[in-house]
């Protein structure tokens, strides 16, 4: 989850009140962010359902009603304007759709630009999904000539990307430039790329790429403009409304941009606040409290919602509020978490094992009375160890298609594998090893994966055989009341003519022999090992 | 209490009070070893004080036993007995003149300018006789001496001759305190000592004229190792009777599963970074699987896309929900339990316990495979505050005494909780789990309705490292031998 950091001084400074160390420490975690750091820099993990908060700006905001220092809907106020943007049809075929907006008079100090920055980039990160679904650009608004228009070039067409000093052609950027390596996944594909053009013919930005060194916004900047690219119109909005947000609040003049989209014209940006009714049933309901819907207002107002009659006013940066329980959830954060008291409330249900998770549970009683040491091996592991070592032919089993390590990318078919694995890094304690290991094996039938559980048992020690193995394996069976059968079976890690199948009608559902001297080897295992494994779902079926 | 050695060394000493060990034990009729053992649980009684003495002991060497075979003086002196010229002789080396010369038992006379050796009278004597040093050599080589049995100048000439070695051994005399001459006057019985109990002792009753060998009950036993339960599958037991007791039912299912089970029928966008590739598992073999009934997957979609109020606004894919990965989490139970539920099951409560997993790299904080314990409750008047009664009662079972609840997030719940116990060493608040209500978006689809449905779903792995204080999380699952079978078992009051 994405984190910000905020300096101490500024936040203050927004929320407009000292507030004590001690409180702040105790109600962030508690207004559903997570404090990681707290100094004069405090850091906060903020929940992917809130990018509002993403901005130093809105988490201000926040924490304002959180506190109950400034309560109900932050009111922003749109000014008209002449500025005019195009969206070309070219576009729809690449990165289809496309907000701006302007804001006049920003007070743009350290703290301010650092907090723009940093709700960019991580807007980027997470609403943005890293620049695939929303991509913002920000600009010094003097320098355009309206009206601009969002289109796309040939790959041929130069400008100067920010930072640089000279022209590159588009393909150029996607190539060299460090932004465009980074991104070009995002535009290859494309015929033409993306651009923001005004009416001078200068280049805005390359979307999602980068924006271009003639629209810069530096330490004298006053005034902003702000473009959005993307897929998803309402996700375009969201970040918007965001960015329009955290500069009103650093006392900016917002201005309103006409888009033409084809034959759709559009005002941005939409701050005007969407309504829902208040449930206060439903409310109490899912809390388990007994809230009046007064309560409920200022609770409500106090996670910077406002209150119209019987209607919430959800703020348009607000982008979580997809069902009335969202709303619900910030009642609760306002009510206070700690404030709850839990219940058990008194339904009857019964208790029930898993019938085969009990009968693994008997088995497991069971074997530890031959004594036996269980173990537990990851079910993850590879093919190495599962054929190669073990000098078996290669089966069908499950693959990983992405795993980190090597080591770690097949599911097991068997355990004597862990067994063996076991027995080679504990040569150096006090044998007689016997040990087993109840665990799923994952085996192919007919393309699919078939889940099921199976035991293993080892003995290991000097004078460790077949026989002592089938003591063990016969014990079990007649303590289960289950008739078997062993018919011999060669099978290359056993010794030949110390091996076999096990047998319940006629069917087989285990093995069992003595491990070759080259499988210990293979192992470095010095000693004498006997093995059986069986399948306990086959064994639960005849019980 | 005397034991039968202890009175049997007692009776050995009846006529000399003072006695080595050596003639103890012959006279007691027991090895030396016993003899000393019983000494030593005399004298803790003040019958008897042992003393000590070093004694030093004559041994014969190798080269001992050479010389008391074949003396090189002796060898020649028989080819001299009628003279001879030196040069005539083959001799390796002077070793046996110089010592035909020491001894005397020959001399050198010039005949002609060569030298004649010839044989002295006292060469003449020894001719069948032997020497001192040759009669103890002989004697050596039967057994040590003590070093006062042998002359002085025998003793020069064997050490010379590098024949003999001299050692020091200590030398125990058992003698009788005046409290031990006492106790003998007052009369010991000997009476059959009873060590190992056998059948036959027990089935011939002969323990009625026999007497218990005392034993040593402090002394230290062999480490012997029972058959035990995995420490991690201990500690799961103990979770699995926390929700059983509180009425809970248990769900299974499979740990490689579809996308649509893992995310989407928990209103995860296809796009969420929580599926990206990077922290789960996806399959090269096989690649899909098989998605449920078709109104189902019907209704997820159209949740995906227009939810109730507002969906994720997007075109949901059918092809990624088929495909196969190994679950992050236990929830997929939850859903699949949800869609198999009938109006009549409720209200129902439901736990699982079962394998998790997550493609990272393996340190001492990560694990690519763990366990997970989910829970729900499906319940028409389940509420938030009921969903925290549960948690703290798991939480208070689980021996935490501070805990706190605070806001948190999962794409699946509304509201969202993250449980937190104080660290009394890290002295801050450490996440333990998460938990909420289910949102309608997931329920709906899964229950036809929107019915609530609290959830959670600790991972024990944390609460099991705590236990048995376990800082590399890989620890718990290297199979070691000795930690297995050393490791105390898991109880919770």
């Amino acid at each position: 989850m994405p984190t910000i950091t905020i300096d101490k001084d500024d936040l203050l400074e927004l929320i407009g009140k000292e507030i004590d160390n001690k409180i702040l420490m105790e109600k962030i975690p508690m207004m559903g962010t997570e404090l990681e750091s707290f100094g004069d820099e405090i850091t906060v993990e903020i929940f992917p359902d809130r990018p509002d908060m993403l901005s130093v700006e809105g988490f201000a905001l926040a924490l304002q009603g959180f506190l109950n220092i400034n309560t109900g809907l932050y009111h922003f106020k749109s000014n008209d304007s002449k500025y005019k943007a195009f969206i070309d049809e070219k576009v729809k075929k690449v990165r289809p759709d496309a907000v701006c907006a302007g804001v006049k008079d920003v007070e743009l100090n350290d703290a301010a630009i650092k907090s723009l920055m940093q709700v960019q980039e991580k807007l980027h990160l997470t609403h943005g999904r890293n620049r695939r679904r929303v991509a913002v650009g920000v600009h010094d608004l003097d320098k355009i000539d309206f009206p601009v228009r969002y289109t796309t070039m040939p790959k041929d067409y130069k400008f100067i990307p920010l930072e640089c000093e000279e022209e590159m052609t588009l393909d150029g950027i996607l190539q060299k430039h460090k932004k465009g390596v980074e991104y070009k996944h995002l535009l290859e594909k494309y015929e033409e790329y993306p651009l923001w053009i005004d009416s001078k013919e200068q280049v805005l930005s390359m979307p999602p790429i980068i924006n271009s060194e003639y629209t810069k916004v530096t330490e004298t900047t006053k005034s902003l403009f702000i473009d959005i690219t993307g897929y998803g119109l309402k996700y375009l909005e969201q970040a918007l409304n965001i960015l329009i947000m955290s500069l009103a609040i650093r006392k900016g003049k917002i201005y309103s941009v006409n888009v033409k989209d084809g034959n759709r014209e559009y005002r941005y940006p939409g701050m005007t606040p969407k309504k829902m009714e208040i449930d206060v049933d439903y409310t109490n309901k899912v809390l388990g409290l007994d809230l009046s819907s007064n309560e409920i207002s200022e609770f409500l107002k106090r996670m910077r919602y406002g209150i119209e009659g019987k209607n919430v006013l959800i703020p348009a940066y607000r982008a979580d509020i997809m069902h009335k329980v969202d709303i619900v959830e910030d009642v609760a954060i306002a009510y206070g978490f700690n404030n709850f008291k839990p219940e058990i409330p008194n339904i009857s249900t019964i208790g029930e094992n898993d019938p085969f998770e009990e009968f693994l549970r008997i088995i497991r009683n069971l074997i530890i009375g031959f004594k036996l040491t269980e173990i537990k091996n990851y079910v993850l592991t590879n093919k190495e160890d599962l054929f190669k070592k073990m000098n078996l032919k290669e089966e069908r089993i499950a693959e990983m298609q992405n795993a980190l390590t090597v080591e770690y990318n097949v599911l097991r078919n068997s355990l004597i594998q862990g067994l063996m694995r076991a027995y080679s890094i504990n040569t150096h304690y006090e044998y007689p090893q016997n040990i087993f290991e109840i665990g799923e094996v994952f085996r192919i039938e007919n393309g699919k994966i078939k889940e099921e559980v199976n035991l293993s048992v080892g003995i290991c020690h000097e004078k460790a055989n077949f026989t002592e193995c089938k003591e063990i394996l016969n014990s079990f069976f007649k303590n289960l009341g289950i008739e078997y059968g062993i018919e011999e079976k060669e099978r290359k890690c056993f010794i030949k003519g110390r091996a076999g199948s096990i047998m319940i009608d006629g069917k087989q559902i285990g093995y069992i022999g003595e491990i070759h001297p080259q499988i210990l080897s293979n192992w470095n295992i010095g000693m004498p090992v006997a093995i059986f494994e069986i399948n306990l779902n086959e064994v639960y079926e005849k019980i | 209490m005397l034991s039968l050695h202890e009175k049997k060394v007692l009776m050995a000493l009846k006529e000399n009070e003072e006695e080595s060990v050596e003639n103890t034990a012959e006279r007691a009729g027991l090895d030396e070893v016993a003899v000393m053992r019983a000494a030593l649980w005399l004298s803790s009684k003040s019958l008897i004080k042992i003393e000590e003495k070093t004694e030093k002991i004559v041994k014969i060497t190798d080269e001992g036993r050479k010389l008391s075979k074949k003396l090189p003086e002796r060898e020649i002196l028989r080819k001299i007995e009628k003279g001879i010229f030196l040069d005539q002789m083959h001799l390796e080396n002077g070793i046996a003149l110089g010592w035909l010369k020491k001894r005397n038992w020959a001399g050198i006379r010039r005949i002609e300018n060569r030298n004649f050796l010839e044989i002295t009278g006292e060469g003449k004597n020894f001719l069948n006789k032997k020497t001192e040093d040759e009669k103890i050599l002989e004697k050596l080589q039967k057994g040590k001496m003590s070093l006062p049995e042998i002359p002085k100048n025998v003793l020069d000439i064997l050490k010379s001759r590098k024949a003999i070695v001299i050692k020091e051994k200590i030398k125990r005399n058992i003698i009788l305190t005046d409290l031990g001459i006492q106790e003998i006057k007052k009369g010991i019985v000997l009476k059959e000592e009873v060590s190992q109990l056998t059948p036959e002792i027990i089935i011939k009753q002969s323990w009625k004229n026999a007497e218990f060998k005392k034993f040593n009950i402090e002394t230290d036993v062999k480490d012997i190792h029972p058959g035990k339960k995995h420490f991690v599958n201990q500690a799961l037991e103990y979770v699995r009777s926390i929700w059983i007791e509180m009425g809970f039912r248990e769900m299974k299912g499979p740990i490689v599963d579809t996308q649509f089970w893992v995310f989407d029928a928990l209103f995860q966008p296809q796009d969420h970074p929580a599926r990206d590739m990077q922290d789960t598992f996806f399959l090269k073999y096989p690649e899909e699987g098989h998605l449920p009934r078709r109104e189902l997957v019907k209704s997820v979609k159209n949740m995906h896309e227009n939810g109730i109020m507002e969906g994720w606004g997007y075109k949901w894919n059918e092809d990624i929900a088929k495909k196969l990965i190994l679950r992050t989490h236990t929830t997929s139970l939850s859903a699949r339990t949800l869609a198999e539920l009938s109006k009549d099951d409720i209200p129902a409560k439901f736990f699982s316990i079962g394998k998790v997993f997550r493609n990272e790299t393996l340190d001492w904080n990560h694990l690519a495979e763990f366990y997970q314990a989910d829970g729900i409750v499906v319940d028409e008047n389940a509420s938030f505050r009921q969903l925290l009664g549960y948690l703290k009662r798991y939480l208070v079972k689980m021996g935490f005494e501070k805990f706190r609840f605070r806001p948190a997030y999962f794409p699946y719940t509304e509201p969202s909780v993250e449980a937190e116990v104080f660290h009394p060493m890290k002295k801050q608040w450490v996440e333990l789990f998460g938990a909420g209500i289910f949102r309608p978006e997931v329920v709906v689809p899964l229950l036809g309705e929107d019915i609530p449905v609290l959830a959670w779903g600790p991972g024990p792995e944390r609460i099991i490292r705590e236990y048995w204080n376990i800082v590399d999380l890989r620890d718990l699952y290297k199979n070691d031998l000795k930690q297995l079978r050393e490791l105390k078992l898991f109880f919770k009051r």
